[in-house]
């Protein structure tokens, strides 16, 4: 949503002109609002105190932060008018391997923050704390990374929520039965669906006109909500456009992802979309630098 | 005049031409000349009218259940004096079944339904060789009565019956709307995010919803699966809850489904085109309209008000 800087409506992302006074919307503010910010849920994270709201252009505004995040505004704080990077400590190294590179937490606002130095075989976790104090959604061991070059391989330790890798725009990702991936606030599962085996009657049910597989909504550890068939000719996914729509999840765009075959496969794609589609990796896989991690709720840069 | 064509003579035995009303030899009145002969003499060759008796050759009245002359029984064949029909489907009072629609492409057909009638895809008298969803053996016909009772003999899809009147249904149990199978739920229950080491489950937000509806695809592995966000939804083929654009047997708005307090559920046909069906028990009393779904064969029931 865009707030009118001179009316102070709301507006959705995609309008250029006020609804309410017919001016002209600043574009940059848009694509600052949308920056992802991982959505804090109601247990985990501690409770932030009272956020503020920007004068300029009138967005919520968290109480520690100096600029506001969608405008850029400079903040008056009882603190030094000019921000640095929160100095962080560094997660207990938990192995004596030599160093393979290195993270960066990005800050919920998208700025770089504390930089974290690899070294081979270490683990991070919640148990390694630093930047993964205090987040519940970490695994006290969730990952461990080791020595790839280019790049680093992430191995993810059985945790509970997984390790997130987010997708290049454009490029297609083959989805494998299990595979797991999040747009915005919703976790979603890909399903094969397995083939039939007939007996001496044929069981009748709805018609099967060669469905990819299954989406379907994780909402549990054992548990998943609605689910989609996924056409032959593939399906879209978005908050307003697409087959299958999250139309009250706003971390979701407006047209998100694309699911279809290719190539032998069922891979998704990743359409532009404002924060970015996730997948999960449950397999030890390289990545390069610039590559965005999610472990937890904390996003890391490959640097 | 032909020689060799003549009358014999009862009395002496004497051959006399065509023609001759008395003996040549004896003067005697040759029998079987009538006083307005025709011309044509025919020899009275004719069956007995009654069953003869195998033993003595004496004919037996009807009803007789022995032969007055010898004493041999009559053999039961002859004794049952009723007639028979053809077949057990000449009775005018009997059910027929018409097939709307089937696998073997003979829409039209006519079945008449007479008592402990199979319907199967290898036994009984409604044979649907073509159609693989219904089973060898999958339903029968009785008359208890007057009325036609239909009977599920143990098939694999069931016998489905077209809604007259909106139906309850259990939790798990299933309709068709259109080309669709569909499987009614209760929630899910809620589930523990914490798992023992402390770490939270990172799931979707669960959104609030009263039942679910599940699609069974072919084979019967799950398809789609719905929430249902308010007590009660539709399901049809467009601008409804739950919408099959795809689906060219489903009408706009086909079936209404609703949780009730008790946990069962409320299934309404919306005077669809081509209705809801919900699967019967072991057996139901049929009346004149119904329609029925064996396997994908699709059957009228016609029931004449003798």
């Amino acid at each position: 949503m865009i707030v009118c800087p001179q009316c102070a409506k709301e507006n959705q992302d995609h309008y250029k002109f006020c609804l309410g006074c017919g001016g002209e919307l600043p574009r940059d503010v848009a694509r600052k609002e949308n920056q992802f910010r991982a959505p804090t849920p109601a247990e985990g994270m501690e409770a932030a105190s009272r956020p503020s709201q920007c004068p300029q252009c009138g967005s919520e505004v968290p109480a520690n932060f100096k600029f506001c995040g969608s405008c850029g505004h400079v903040m008056k704080s009882e603190g030094a008018p000019e921000p640095a990077p929160p100095a962080a400590e560094a997660p207990s190294e938990r192995f004596a391997g030599g160093p393979i590179g290195a993270f960066i937490h990005l800050q919920p606002d998208g700025s770089p923050g504390a930089r974290i130095e690899l070294t081979d075989g270490m683990i991070l976790g919640r148990n390694s704390g630093g930047v993964f104090e205090g987040d519940l959604y970490a695994s006290p061991d969730h990952l461990r990374v080791s020595s790839a070059v280019p790049g680093v391989a992430i191995e993810d330790l059985g945790s509970v929520n997984g390790v997130f890798l987010r997708l290049t725009p454009e490029v297609p990702y083959p989805l494998k039965d299990g595979s797991v991936f999040r747009i915005g606030q919703e976790i979603i599962r890909f399903e094969a669906i397995p083939p039939v085996t007939e007996g001496e009657t044929a069981v009748l049910g709805s018609p099967n006109p060669g469905f990819l597989g299954r989406l379907a909504l994780v909402t549990g550890p054992n548990r998943t909500g609605n689910c989609f068939c996924i056409p032959p000719e593939g399906l879209h996914l978005g908050r307003e456009r697409g087959d299958i729509i999250f139309p009250d999840d706003g971390y979701v765009s407006g047209l998100h992802c694309r699911v279809h075959y290719q190539n032998g496969e069922v891979v998704l794609t990743d359409l532009g979309s404002s924060n970015g589609s996730y997948l999960c990796l449950r397999e030890k896989t390289v990545v390069q630098p610039g590559s965005l991690l999610l472990v937890g709720q904390q996003l890391l840069s490959v640097a | 005049m032909n020689d060799y064509l003549g009358i014999v003579c009862h009395q002496c035995a004497a051959f006399n031409p065509m023609g001759t009303t008395s003996c040549e030899q004896c003067s005697s009145a040759l029998q079987g000349v009538g006083g307005e002969a025709s011309g044509a003499v025919e020899d009275s060759m004719e069956q007995a009218r009654n069953f003869i008796c195998q033993q003595c050759s004496n004919p037996v009245p009807s009803g007789h259940k022995f032969c007055g002359t010898c004493g041999a029984p009559v053999p039961d064949a002859v004794k049952s004096a009723g007639t028979s029909y053809f077949s057990p489907v000449q009775d005018e009072a009997k059910a027929r079944l018409v097939l709307v629609r089937g696998e073997g492409g003979v829409e039209g057909l006519t079945y008449v339904v007479a008592s402990d009638y199979i319907a199967g895809r290898d036994e009984g008298e409604i044979v649907f060789p073509d159609d693989r969803f219904v089973s060898p053996r999958h339903a029968s016909f009785r008359y208890e009565g007057e009325t036609l009772h239909v009977y599920d003999e143990g098939s694999i899809n069931g016998v489905f019956i077209r809604l007259r009147a909106p139906a309850v249904l259990r939790a798990g149990e299933t309709f068709r709307a259109g080309e669709q199978l569909f499987r009614v739920e209760p929630m899910p229950p809620e589930e523990e995010m914490r798992a023992p080491d402390g770490t939270m489950f990172y799931g979707s937000p669960a959104r609030p919803g009263h039942f679910r509806i599940v699609q069974i695809l072919e084979g019967g592995v799950d398809g789609l699966v719905f929430t249902s966000r308010e007590p009660s939804c539709i399901i049809g083929r467009e601008d409804s809850d739950l919408n099959f654009a795809v689906d060219i047997y489903m009408s706009r708005q086909h079936t209404r489904v609703s949780i009730q307090p008790d946990g069962t559920f409320l299934i309404e046909d919306l005077e669809s085109r081509n209705g809801t069906y919900t699967r019967i028990a072991s057996s139901l009393a049929l009346e004149d309209g119904d329609y029925l779904f064996l396997g994908r064969e699709l059957l009228r029931v016609e029931l004449n008000h003798a």
